[in-house]
């Protein structure tokens, strides 16, 4: 099996009221894989999902979870447990929160593989220097000795990354990694996940609202409207020819210079409903510019393997 | 949503307290202060008119223990409440003159929490004067540095929220940020400090009275009545049971509320990240 | 015939002391947040400021705002001086100035309903004498930024975040202001949410006349809301023009990094 996650229908539930629905996604082994979709579209929860952190409370169901060869839904705790911390470097939404304030980062960045992979603290610090050297550090001493507050938001970044890295795992999980963050510190981030990709050829499953980041930096990319995927496939295939007239609002947003300054901008109107996610029709209706009658009722999955390209429309 | 044990017991606690301070008004059997020598050191009986017996005086327990409840709930309550009002005064003083606040108020707060509650409150009363309105205003002194560190340090961490900026973009005086922002903002943790210090300001209270420093005889008083238990504890134990249950379900009973309520904020707090 | 001046900001420079001299006083430190910025805005126009981070975009907002005093330098206000307006005028002149920042939710008091804090601002500056006419003029906007009615009874954790940022357009509208200094107003928002309050205030603008400073690290969205830009960097403003010259002929080297990483 050379894909590094394989995620099949995918159903969670809060108490009665469903949040994820019929879900799926393959990451191949290498690839950068972009996840899109609004707050509340249930990017999140998926990829929770994938490595076992989902909040408790919450109940899940899949016809098939592999992660980084392992199947996760026949694994005892204790083993899905180890097997995450070795080999899914994971990188959440709201990292400010992540370092800890206390702590300074030589003290801190070791911790999981120190724990993980049975290493001494020594051992730890010297990959801690190298992989910070990688994440772009000048001076990883410097840096290793700084309490995360002297650290800038997109410095803090960095350290998150190298800190991911420590386990060299399979996969990276990034929720989110360049909100809170200036553009020009964005575009080093970004540029940083595709230099690991290349050169280390590690997975990354790469969350984000942005569909404009997503586009340059993702091999394949999945778009999730209120807890469904709705289009997937080759990043190129889907920005040449969207499918989903949602896909197709989003790429409208992406802003470029070609701006007209006295027309107003592409809006989506209205916002993704919470609850009743688990209708037959189509869950865009409200806000859809090409809704029509049969999409309360239904909707057709079109699955084209060949060009990996898969949507769920009634429109051809 | 785990149920708060705490704060359901300290509720009964109290509650079975607050019954008793409303009967005392209505219901006392018998005058407190009443001596009647011929029906002195009757055993509690059910049964009898004394029921929690009468002590060495033929004062009915019952109704001192009812009497009393007065005493230590109006101390209690009314030394938390005056220390709280001056701290939060003094706290926002201090947090608006920085230099000032920190360096001299707080060091002070700081040298009046180095003593040991019931040692100042004693150091206090001899000051003042003894008796219920001294008692009242010892350990309400007691009670002005936590709360006024406490004010303080809400008060400089609220100062930084951008709703407060918020407020000021629109004119808001200094006054009206206090009194809309910073106090809604502080009531959860007053209110929890508020009760776990009656709990404290009770324990005080009993042990001045016990000293003879605070509500004096022939007036029931818990502190009292255990004081007065002591000379005949070898023959006449019961005696001192009933204050010292009193003392107890009072005390407990609002530290478990502070508590509950403690654990509830907690929660609270990790809630909404 | 040029539009009126609302605000006009003439060498503005704010320092931070960072190290005092322990017994005396003395500064020892001190760091520079704003060098020396001066520009102007007009009526029903907008200035865009961008830069990264620490650039001093967000303090040139705050001090223009009257929120803080600029260490050297003046602003006017219609041509007075802010230091020299009688009390009234100078309530005058701070209701004029309204802000929205970053962080929707963190701008409201989470212990107040949506109703109750939009009536804040009009009960402070005594244009509403009680509720009742407070809550008209709340219905009132709340309908004109796109709101339903029934988002007064929530509290801000309860409603999203593009919801909160609605709502605190509505709040600095209800003063009536001249100015409102927008300070990363869409940088927390999901990117399809973005759109709706940028069309949003673009439109106020054009029905109200409204004068906007729009601060963002973002060019891009600079350049779509602003008239004119300033380039902002290490608190000194390097370059500066009409929106579109700025953007299709950068002349530092910073403002080109900007424009790459904005349109990547």
């Amino acid at each position: 099996m050379s894909d590094t996650v394989v995620l099949n229908n995918l159903h969670i539930k809060d108490g009665d009221n469903t949040l994820v629905n019929k879900t799926s996604l393959n990451i191949e082994q290498g690839e950068i894989f972009g996840l899109v979709g609004e707050s509340g579209s249930g990017k999140t929860l998926t990829a929770k999902a994938i490595i076992d952190l989902l909040p408790e409370g919450l109940s899940y169901t899949a016809d098939k979870i592999i992660t980084a060869g392992k199947n996760m839904l026949t694994a005892l705790p204790e083993g899905k447990r180890e097997h995450i911390g070795k080999n899914v470097g994971y990188i959440p939404q709201n990292t400010v929160f992540y370092l800890h304030p206390m702590i300074k980062i030589k003290n801190q960045i070791g911790d999981g593989y120190i724990y993980h992979m049975h290493k001494g603290k020594k051992e730890a610090l010297e990959k801690a220097e190298a992989l910070l050297k990688k994440v772009g550090f000048e001076n990883p001493k410097t840096v290793l000795n700084y309490y995360p507050w002297q650290l800038s938001g997109g410095m803090r970044q960095r350290c998150n990354i190298a800190m991911a890295l420590m386990n060299d795992p399979k996969l990276i999980v990034a929720d989110e990694p360049t909100t809170a963050l200036d553009s020009t510190v964005q575009r080093q981030v970004m540029e940083l996940f595709e230099t690991i990709n290349k050169e280390l050829k590690i997975s990354i499953l790469l969350i984000s609202h942005d569909l404009g980041l997503v586009k340059n930096y993702s091999h394949s990319l999945g778009v999730m409207y209120a807890g469904q995927i709705v289009e997937s496939g080759y990043s190129k295939t889907v920005f040449d020819n969207p499918k989903h007239p949602y896909t197709q609002l989003l790429i409208k947003i992406i802003p470029s210079l070609k701006i007209k300054k006295n027309e107003p901008l592409t809006e989506i109107p209205g916002f993704v409903r919470e609850k009743g996610r688990d209708v037959k029709g189509c869950l865009f209706i409200d806000r859809c510019p090409k809704a029509m009658d049969i999409c309360r009722e239904y909707v057709a999955e079109h699955a084209d393997d060949i060009q990996n390209h898969c949507y769920r429309c009634n429109l051809e | 949503m785990k149920k708060n044990a705490s704060l359901i017991l300290g509720i009964i606690l109290v509650s079975i307290i607050i019954a008793v301070w409303v009967l005392s008004f209505a219901f006392m059997p018998y005058n407190p202060n009443e001596m009647n020598i011929p029906s002195k050191f009757l055993k509690p009986d059910f049964s009898s008119e004394h029921i929690l017996g009468t002590d060495n005086f033929g004062r009915d327990i019952l109704s001192r223990i009812m009497y009393g409840s007065r005493n230590v709930l109006l101390v209690g309550v009314g030394s938390v409440t005056l220390g709280t009002l001056i701290g939060i005064f003094l706290g926002a003083v201090a947090s608006m003159f920085k230099r000032l606040g920190n360096g001299i108020i707080m060091r002070v707060m700081d040298g009046l929490m180095a003593f040991p509650g019931i040692l100042l409150a004693m150091m206090l009363v001899t000051v003042v004067e003894r008796g219920i309105y001294g008692s009242i205003i010892a350990i309400s002194i007691f009670m002005v540095p936590v709360f006024s560190r406490l004010v303080y340090s809400m008060i400089l961490d609220t100062e930084n929220l951008l709703y407060i900026k918020a407020a000021r973009s629109y004119g808001s005086s200094k006054v009206q940020i206090f009194f809309r922002h910073y106090i809604p903002a502080m009531l959860p943790k007053l209110i929890t400090q508020f009760s776990s210090s009656i709990g404290s300001a009770v324990m005080i209270e009993t042990s001045l009275s016990f000293l003879g420093l605070g509500i004096q005889p022939p007036f029931a008083s818990w502190g009292l009545m255990l004081s007065e238990s002591r000379q005949f504890f070898l023959v006449y134990p019961y005696l001192a049971v009933a204050p010292g249950i009193a003392i107890i379900i009072t005390v407990l009973g609002f530290n478990l509320i502070g508590d509950g309520l403690n654990d509830i904020l907690i929660n609270r707090r990790s809630h909404d990240e | 015939m040029a539009n009126n001046v609302v605000i006009s900001a003439v060498n503005i420079r704010k320092e931070y002391v960072t190290k005092k001299h322990f017994i005396t006083g003395r500064t020892k430190e001190k760091y520079v947040a704003v060098k020396g910025a001066s520009f102007e805005i007009e009526e029903g126009k907008t200035v865009g400021i961008v830069g990264e981070s620490g650039s001093g975009k967000s303090t040139i907002g705050e001090i223009v705002g009257g929120l803080q005093e600029p260490t050297h330098g003046n602003v006017f206000y219609y041509g007075r001086n802010i230091k020299e307006l009688s009390e009234e005028e100078y309530r005058d002149y701070r209701k004029s100035v309204q802000f929205i920042f970053q962080d929707p939710k963190g701008s409201m008091d989470p212990n107040y309903k949506i109703d109750h804090i939009l009536s804040m601002p009009l009960l402070t500056t005594n244009i509403a004498g009680n509720k009742n006419e407070a809550e008209k003029i709340i219905d009132e906007m709340l309908i004109r930024v796109g709101l339903d009615l029934s988002i007064k009874n929530k509290y801000p954790s309860e409603i999203s975040g593009g919801q909160c940022q609605r709502a605190a357009i509505a709040r600095a509208l209800m003063v009536k202001p001249k100015l409102i200094v927008c300070d990363e107003p869409v940088s927390a928002l999901d990117v399809s949410i973005q759109a709706q309050i940028l069309n949003l205030l673009r439109e106020l603008q054009r029905e109200l006349s409204i004068s906007y400073i729009f601060i963002s690290h973002d060019i891009g969205v600079v350049n779509y809301m602003s008239d004119t830009i300033l380039v902002m960097s290490n608190g000194a403003i390097v370059e500066r023009g009409e929106a579109k010259e700025v953007l299709l002929n950068p002349k530092e080297k910073y403002t080109k990094k900007l424009i790459e990483s904005a349109f990547m």
